[in-house]
C-alpha cells in the first residue's frame, strides 16, 4: 500500500466538507476558499479548486453572485443553499461519527501494542 | 527588443510577450483537455482563465506594462499543473466517466505503465509491471529470472523494458500507473467502449459526410475524425500485435540462444555436438555464433522491443535504437554470407572411389542377395535423420565414428558376367580431400558359394566430418539370371527400376530375373492390384480408385460400380446392373 496513494484520497473525500464549512462562515469567492485550505495544507494548487466549486454549484449545493472586482475581472461569490446547508449538517454530523469511530480503533489498537 | 502581443483574458486586456503568451496559450490547452470530459468544463475554464486574470493583473504596474515569461510562470505555479489537481477531480468523476463517456480511455484515471522507485529492486521495471497487470511483482521477478537462465533472454528483455519504460516521479504518475486495474474486465470494458466510440464516430462520420459538400470548414473536423476512428481501430489492434509480437520474439530467442549456447535439440542431437559434426577445427565457431547473434538476434530483439511498445501503449522513439539495430544487422548478415560462403566450399569437390569387388554368378544361376547386420542401431549414442538418410553416431571419446546405410542399385549387366561394384562418394574443399574422405569409408561385402551378404551399414570417422558420404552397392546382373532378395534388404533397395512398377521396398522376399526390360518379377501374384486401395481408418468403408472401377465395402455391404456393371450386395440379395446382358447374371438372390 502506498501513502501517497492513501492520503490522496483522505483528502479528495474531505475537501468538500471543508469547503461547505468555510462558505457556512459567509459567502466567499475562490481565492478566499483557497486561502484558508492552504493554511491547513489541504489544497497545494489553486487550480484544484474550480472543478470542485462547479460541481458543488451544478448538484445545487452552492450558489453564487457576481461581484465588482478593483483588481481583476468580476468575481463569483460563493454561497451556501438551504439545501446546502442540509447537506453540510448532515456531512458533519458523519464526519464526526467517522472521527470518534476512528480515533477509537486507532487508540485500542495503539494501546493494545 | 521584444514584440508583444495583446491579448484579452476574461475582458482584462493585457500587453505580453510573445514568448510568454506561447506559454500561457499551451498550459491554457491543456487544461481545457484535461477537463474535457468534466460536466461544466467550460465554466470550469472560465473560471480559472478568470483568475489567471486576476494573478496577472496583480503583476501589472505604472513601471511594468508588460507580462514576461516569469509572470506567466509565477501565476502557474499558484494554479498548479492539470496533472497535480487530479487528485480532486477524478474521485467523484470516476464513476459517471464510466458510464457516461467513451473518451474515457483517453481520460486521466486511465492506467499507464511506469517504472515504480518505491518498490523497486534494480530499476522497479518488475514492480512497475506488476502494478499494471495487478500482478504480485515477485512473480514478474520470477519469470525474469528464470528467463535470464533461459539463456539470457530475460536479461535482454529487462534492459528494453528499463529503457523504454519512464519512472513514475510525480505523485499524479504514481496514481496513474496504479490507476485502473487492467483486468479482464477492464479489457474488456475497454474494448466495448472502444467498439461505441468508434460506432458513434462512425456515425458522426456519416453526418459529417453529409455536411461535408454543404461545409467546407468541416474538413479539418472531418479529417480529424477519421483519424480518431482509425486511431482507436489501431490502438485495438496495435495491443493484440504487441502481444503476438512479444510471445513469438521471446520463444524465438530462447530457440536461438540455445541453439548458439549449445544444447538445444535437433532430433535428439544437441546443437553443439551438431555444429561439430560438421565445423573444421579450423571453422571460426565464434565468429559464426557472432554473426547469428547479429543477424537474427537483433532482429528478435526489435521485435520484442517493439511488441512491447505496442503492448504498453508506449511512446518513446529513440532514432538512435533503430539505426544501431540497422547497421547491427547488415553487418551480421554480411559476415554469414561470408561465413556461409566459406563453408559452403567444403562441399565444392566430389570424388568418387569405385572398387569392383570379387563376386562371380553361381553355378545355380540364382544369387541370394542379404545384409549383415554389422551394427546396432540401439548401440548408437546420437541418432538423427537429415536430407532423408538416418545417421548414427558412436561416441568414443572425443573421437566419433558415423555409421549409415547404403543405397544398393541393380542394373543389367553388359555381358554375360555378374559385376558387383562399391562406390565410395564423399566432399571436400580440394578434389584431393574428398578422395582421402571417401578412402576413409568403411565398407565390405562377401560371397559365399550363392549367398551375396551385404553390410547393412557403411562407416567412417567422425575426424572426417560429414561431407555428403555416401555408399553405393552396384549389382550388374547379367540377363536371364535369377537374383532373390532378402527381407533384410528392405531398406537398402534404391530406384531399382523392375517391369512390375512395384515400390523398392516391397521387392523384397521375391525372386527376379533380369530381362531386356528390366528385374522381371517370377514369384509375385499375378494381377495384383494397380490401383490404390483405400482403406478408411475407422474400417467402415474400403475405397479402390480406379477410373474405370469403384469398390465401396461399407456396413450397407458392397458395391461395385464400373463403365458398364453395376453390382450390389447388401441385406436385400444381390442386383446386378448391366448394359449388356451376356448369358445368366441376373441372379436374384434370396433373403
Amino acid at each position: 500500500m502506498n501513502t501517497e496513494n492513501t492520503k490522496a484520497q483522505m483528502r479528495k473525500g474531505v475537501l468538500e466538507l471543508c469547503i461547505l464549512s468555510i462558505l457556512l462562515n459567509g459567502d466567499a469567492y475562490p481565492t478566499e476558499i483557497i486561502d484558508k485550505l492552504k493554511e491547513t495544507k489541504l489544497v497545494v494548487v489553486e487550480g484544484t479548486l474550480y472543478p470542485l466549486l462547479t460541481r458543488l454549484k451544478n448538484t445545487g449545493l452552492l450558489s453564487y453572485r457576481w461581484e465588482e472586482s478593483t483588481s481583476g475581472p468580476p468575481r463569483k461569490y460563493y454561497r451556501l443553499t438551504e439545501e446546502g446547508e442540509k447537506f453540510l449538517k448532515e456531512l458533519q454530523q458523519s464526519w464526526h461519527e467517522l472521527v470518534d469511530a476512528v480515533n477509537k480503533t486507532i487508540n485500542q489498537s495503539t494501546t493494545q501494542k | 527588443m521584444n514584440k508583444t502581443l495583446s491579448i484579452n483574458i476574461s475582458g482584462i486586456v493585457f500587453n505580453i510577450e510573445e514568448d510568454a503568451y506561447e506559454s500561457l496559450k499551451s498550459y491554457l490547452n491543456k487544461i481545457k483537455s484535461h477537463f474535457r470530459n468534466e460536466e461544466g468544463c467550460e465554466e470550469i475554464v472560465a473560471d480559472i482563465e478568470a483568475r489567471l486574470a486576476e494573478l496577472l493583473k496583480a503583476k501589472i504596474h505604472a513601471g511594468k506594462q508588460v507580462l514576461v515569461m516569469v509572470d506567466i510562470n509565477d501565476a502557474i505555479s499558484v494554479m498548479g499543473q492539470p496533472e497535480d489537481f487530479a487528485e480532486a477531480s477524478s474521485s467523484q468523476e470516476s464513476k459517471k466517466e464510466e458510464t457516461h463517456t467513451a473518451q474515457g480511455y483517453y481520460g486521466n484515471k486511465r492506467r499507464r505503465v511506469f517504472r515504480d522507485p518505491d518498490s523497486k529492486i534494480l530499476g522497479g521495471v518488475c514492480s512497475g509491471i506488476g502494478n499494471y497487470f495487478d500482478i504480485d511483482p515477485l512473480w514478474i521477478r520470477l519469470g525474469l529470472v528464470i528467463m535470464f537462465f533461459g539463456f539470457g533472454t530475460g536479461l535482454i528483455l529487462y534492459i528494453i523494458l528499463w529503457v523504454i519504460i519512464p519512472e513514475a516521479k510525480t505523485t499524479a504518475e504514481k496514481l496513474e500507473m496504479r490507476g485502473e486495474p487492467v483486468d479482464i474486465n477492464t479489457i474488456s470494458k475497454t474494448i466495448k467502449d472502444e467498439a461505441e466510440n468508434v460506432k458513434s464516430k462512425a456515425r458522426d462520420f456519416g453526418t459529417n459526410v453529409k455536411s461535408q459538400f454543404s461545409n467546407r470548414d468541416n474538413t479539418g473536423k472531418f479529417v480529424d475524425l477519421l483519424r480518431q476512428i482509425f486511431g482507436t481501430i489501431f490502438n485495438i489492434l496495435g495491443r493484440l500485435i504487441g502481444v503476438f509480437l512479444v510471445f513469438f520474439g521471446i520463444i524465438m530467442m530462447v530457440g536461438l540462444s540455445s541453439l548458439l549456447l549449445g544444447f538445444g535439440q535437433i532430433d535428439n542431437v544437441t546443437s553443439g555436438e551438431f555444429i561439430n559434426s560438421f565445423a573444421d577445427p579450423d571453422f571460426p565457431v565464434f565468429w559464426a555464433k557472432f554473426a547469428l547473434v547479429l543477424a537474427v538476434g537483433v532482429p528478435l530483439v526489435m521485435i520484442i522491443y517493439k511488441g512491447t511498445k505496442m503492448l504498453l501503449n508506449i511512446k518513446y522513439h529513440n532514432r538512435w535504437i533503430n539505426i544501431g539495430a540497422g547497421i547491427a544487422w547488415v553487418i551480421g548478415l554480411c559476415l554469414s554470407f561470408t561465413i556461409a560462403a566459406k563453408f559452403a566450399s567444403q562441399f565444392s569437390e566430389e570424388a568418387s572411389l569405385k572398387q569392383q569387388s570379387d563376386v562371380s554368378m553361381p553355378a545355380s544361376d540364382t544369387l541370394y542377395v542379404r545384409a549383415n547386420s554389422n551394427y546396432n542401431k540401439v548401440d548408437a549414442d546420437i541418432n538423427f535423420s537429415m536430407d532423408g538418410d538416418r545417421w548414427l553416431i558412436n561416441k568414443q571419446g572425443k573421437a566419433s565414428i558415423w555409421w549409415a546405410k547404403p543405397n544398393v542399385r541393380i542394373i543389367p549387366s553388359e555381358n554375360d558376367s555378374l559385376y558387383v561394384f562399391i562406390v565410395k562418394k564423399a566432399r571436400g574443399n580440394e578434389k584431393t580431400e574428398a578422395a582421402k574422405r571417401a578412402k576413409n569409408v568403411n565398407y565390405k561385402l562377401q560371397q559365399t558359394d550363392s549367398v551375396l551378404v551385404l553390410d547393412k551399414y557403411y562407416s567412417f570417422p567422425g575426424s572426417d566430418k560429414f561431407r555428403q558420404q555416401e555408399v553405393e552397392v552396384l549389382i550388374k546382373m547379367p540377363r536371364n539370371k535369377v537374383i532373390y532378395l532378402d527381407n533384410t534388404l528392405k531398406y537398402l533397395l534404391y530406384d531399382v527400376d523392375n517391369t512390375n512398377e512395384i515400390f523398392d521396398q516391397e521387392m523384397v522376399n521375391k525372386y527376379w530375373v533380369m530381362t531386356d526390360n528390366g528385374l522381371t518379377c517370377r514369384t509375385c501374384p499375378k494381377n495384383e492390384f494397380k490401383h490404390p486401395v483405400i482403406i478408411h481408418p475407422n474400417m467402415e468403408e474400403v475405397h479402390i480408385e480406379d477410373p474405370d472401377a469403384k469398390v465401396k465395402i461399407d456396413e450397407n455391404g458392397i458395391e461395385v460400380k464400373s463403365k458398364d456393371a453395376h453390382v450390389k450386395i447388401n441385406h436385400d440379395g444381390i442386383k446386378i446392373d448391366a448394359k449388356e446382358e451376356k448369358g445368366e447374371k441376373g441372379d436374384k438372390g434370396e433373403k
